[in-house]
């Protein structure tokens, strides 16, 4: 019982960091992909 | 920053709709994830980073800007077949199309700029030179190169904060959107 509950810790703690990690190379896809806009300051 | 609340938006949509369903919100796993550190990296020292961006001189910058779009590029079509990346590459083909053909920077006319920066001294900026430290550079729309690609379009004047943004960030938006709302889908949806 304690390694099934382990093994469902685990599984969460490991879909939680793919989703980081998915979340967090799309958000530099995206920055990169957009590079700065103008915006309200020049070279701000 | 008009991409990254495209990936608040989609991230909110998704959740909420894996939520209701009482269904797992899955990633997938994407292909050569390198590529986009790789890609983000001189970005980071061209545009982001006061130290470094004030010191590259505008060719060199328009040189590794380019560089990094062509592995973006290379990073879309490693993945144009997972849910969502073919508008977000077809959007960022355009947009690297119209950058190519302008010099290596994203044309915005004066009147975008005057709308943008209504406040700023008219020697500021000049037509035919990179805008600040950012990605673009002022051109007439008569001596643009495909016009109607470049930075055109700007978020409704009672928002707070102004933004200049092109049909191809319009397309890589709903790409986004639609990619963070499939993954609260269906299995058959992200595969």
């Amino acid at each position: 019982m304690f390694n099934k509950s382990k093994e469902s810790l685990m599984k969460t703690l490991s879909s939680k960091a793919r989703l980081a990690f998915f979340m967090l190379v799309l958000v530099l896809f995206t920055l990169a992909a957009g590079a700065p806009f103008a915006t309200g300051t020049v070279g701000g | 920053m008009v991409l990254v609340v495209a990936v608040l938006v989609g991230l909110a949509a998704g959740l909420c709709r894996a939520r209701l369903r009482k269904r797992e919100y899955r990633v997938y796993d994407l292909k050569a994830t390198t590529l986009v550190l790789l890609a983000f990296i001189p970005q980071f020292f061209i545009f982001f980073l006061p130290s470094t961006r004030a010191r590259i001189p505008d060719t060199t910058a328009s040189i590794l800007f380019i560089g990094s779009l062509i592995v973006l590029i290379v990073f879309s079509l490693f993945n144009i077949r997972k849910p969502g990346f073919w508008p977000i590459t077809g959007g960022f083909l355009l947009n690297a199309l119209v950058i190519l053909l302008n010099g290596g920077w994203m044309p915005i006319s004066p009147a975008m700029v005057q709308r943008l920066l209504p406040d700023t001294a008219a020697n500021a900026w000049r037509v035919g030179e990179r805008l600040g430290f950012s990605k673009d550079i002022v051109l007439l729309p008569e001596n643009t190169r495909l016009w109607f690609l470049s930075d055109r379009f700007s978020l409704p004047g009672w928002l707070n904060y102004q933004v200049a943004f092109s049909p191809g960030d319009i397309i890589i938006c709903a790409g986004i959107i639609w990619l963070l709302w499939s993954l609260g889908g269906p299995m058959s949806e992200t595969q």
